[in-house]
């Protein structure tokens, strides 16, 4: 399965600047778990940020092994600094 | 009591403190309290110069108006305005704004302290500071270190 990645701030950087990232998944059921593993493959700067962030699904935060499937809005999300 | 009024926004426009007031204003509100988060000109013994706001939009504004709804269950009040800034921001311009009416003013305290502190730890905002060294040449940037809230699913 195919998806994009919408990566902010820390991620962002990590991914060379890249705002969307598209990834191969090859998991049976895909999971955010799965979209971590593919970033870092291709990243090698992820791994030194690995469960520093958070996984969005839909807009909503979910659980890192939440199944994905095509066409899902996914996200990963460094700790938040608003305010 | 009607159902409290909920104002949510996330934008590049300039906070005005006199439009919060006045949209959170109501008859049966005896108190209005007004909170707003001030870029300062220090952070961890550096000099900050300005601040970039971003975030994850869509699911930033959704968040705002959960905050706003939550706010709105937990205490009693009329009305409920939170607004965010996006964008550059210089030292002293205002980046977030909660105004909260009630009837009486321990509601209004309490619910806008709530309603910041849950925001800074939930809705997907970012800053990124510029500092310097004093130099008129000197020129940094950093992502401010933040913190997710820890009921967030994981």
């Amino acid at each position: 399965m195919t998806l994009d990645v919408l990566l902010f701030a820390g991620f962002r950087d990590a991914a060379d600047g890249q705002p969307v990232v598209t990834v191969e998944l090859t998991d049976a059921t895909a999971t955010g778990e799965s979209v971590y593993r593919a970033l870092e493959a291709r990243f090698p700067a992820f791994r030194s940020l690995r469960g520093v962030g958070r996984l969005a699904l839909n807009l909503e935060y979910r659980p890192m092994d939440s199944a994905l499937s095509p066409g899902d809005e996914v996200a990963l999300l460094m700790p938040v600094a608003g305010g | 009591m009607s159902a409290a009024r909920l104002m949510v926004h996330l934008g590049p426009e300039v906070i005005d403190p006199a439009a919060l007031l006045a949209a959170v204003a109501d008859p049966a509100a005896g108190a209005v309290d007004l909170f707003l988060g001030i870029v300062r000109d220090h952070a961890d013994g550096r000099q900050v110069t300005r601040i970039d706001y971003s975030a994850y939009e869509p699911m930033a504004r959704r968040l705002l108006a959960d905050l706003a709804e939550q706010v709105a269950a937990r205490f009693p009040v009329a009305a409920v305005a939170i607004t965010h800034r996006l964008g550059t921001l210089a030292v002293g311009e205002a980046s977030v704004a909660i105004a909260t009416s009630s009837a009486h003013r321990a509601a209004a305290f309490e619910a806008t302290r709530w309603a910041i502190d849950r925001l800074k730890t939930t809705v997907p905002i970012w800053k990124l500071e510029h500092f310097s060294d004093g130099t008129s040449a000197s020129d940094e940037a950093r992502w401010v270190s933040g913190t997710f809230a820890p009921d967030l699913p994981v």
